[in-house]
């Protein structure tokens, strides 16, 4: 199962946006995948900030752990921001 | 971006406060004219000036952005930061609400992307965005007088500023930090820090991915709040007392 984060915007920056995209994600898209491997692609994604990041990548990691896989990408927004939470990860 | 030896002069005034040309010229070991022409972009750019006349002129680093900086646009926006003064900010760069502060950071993309490359316009932007939805992550029923957070660009002097009139760092993160001393301590942690002042939600890393992005792109930011002021200029963060308190906070992005 892929989930490809431009289809919540290309501009991914503030906690409420992210919040809801996790929302609107766990309500019709994460039930789909249930036993599968989960591909996140950032594919198209311009600019991506930790808040956004945290409010929707964090609970996606909580709930499937390491069948998670981030697609490489080249976007320097999408590389800092997971370089940033992956250091919260590890404080935690 | 600055070349190799642009950074290097700038690294050689910072490590002395200010220094000769002979000194920069002994220690980078090039020649003098090439020195002159680097020094006089620097000055052109707004990173140096100089004090005193041939042969005893000293070159300093300018730290202080808001005595040195020609933007009227900034001088302006410090007024309200400081005073509230509404007739200083205008409608286009005060957002009372997120919905706008987001839709007005958006359109700063294309016009950074005219004068950036893709990759630092994109990071750019991202910086814009977490410190504006800090100000009403933090403030929301908590402003002082007016509520929202301005943001302003500066084409001119290269620079994006933020500000909002809400209640500043300190206060900010002082329930899960009670042991702060001042404001430049509250600026040290949440800079450095994974910590958040909506505790017990885990969050709290977006002025640490403001820092590693200025750091590593070698932008420039001054952040104020209180009496406190984070600058990061060659890719250095340094932590400073500031005489003229601002209430809630102020931030400059030069690039």
């Amino acid at each position: 199962m892929r989930i490809e984060i431009k289809k919540f915007g290309t501009i991914l920056s503030s906690r409420p946006a992210g919040k809801e995209a996790w929302l609107a994600a766990k309500a019709y898209i994460v039930p789909d995948i249930k036993e599968e491997n989960v591909e996140v692609d950032f594919n198209g994604v311009q600019v991506l900030a930790p808040s956004w990041a945290d409010e929707f990548l964090t609970p996606l990691q909580k709930m499937f752990g390491k069948k998670i896989k981030y697609l490489p990408c080249d976007n320097p927004t999408v590389k800092t921001t997971l370089e940033i939470l992956d250091e919260q990860h590890k404080d935690h | 971006m600055k070349s190799d030896t642009k950074l290097k002069i700038l690294a050689i005034i910072k490590q002395n406060d200010s220094v000769r040309v002979h000194d920069i010229i002994s220690q980078l070991e090039l020649n003098h004219t090439g020195i002159f022409r680097h020094l006089l972009d620097l000055q052109l750019s707004g990173d140096i000036y100089k004090i005193g006349t041939p042969p005893f002129v000293r070159y300093f680093l300018k730290t202080n952005i808001m005595e040195d900086s020609k933007s009227e646009v900034l001088q302006n926006i410090w007024r309200w930061a400081q005073s509230g003064d509404p007739h200083a900010v205008t409608g286009d760069q005060l957002c009372p609400t997120r919905d706008v502060f987001q839709a007005r950071s958006a359109r700063l993309l294309p016009v950074l992307q005219k004068e950036l490359n893709e990759g630092l316009s994109f990071l750019l932007l991202a910086v814009v965005d977490e410190i504006g939805n800090n100000s009403y992550d933090h403030n929301l029923g908590n402003w002082i007088d007016i509520a929202g957070a301005v943001l302003a660009h500066d084409e001119t002097n290269r620079i994006i500023i933020l500000s909002d009139r809400g209640q500043g760092v300190r206060k900010t993160i002082s329930k899960v930090r009670a042991n702060l001393k001042n404001d430049e301590d509250a600026l040290q942690v949440v800079f450095t820090e994974i910590i958040s002042g909506r505790a017990p939600e885990q969050r709290g890393n977006g002025l640490k991915f403001v820092k590693k992005v200025i750091e590593e792109n070698n932008l420039m930011l001054t952040y104020f709040s209180g009496s406190g002021i984070c600058e990061i200029v060659n890719r250095k963060m340094e932590i400073k007392h500031h005489t003229n308190s601002i209430p809630g906070m102020l931030a400059v992005i030069k690039y």
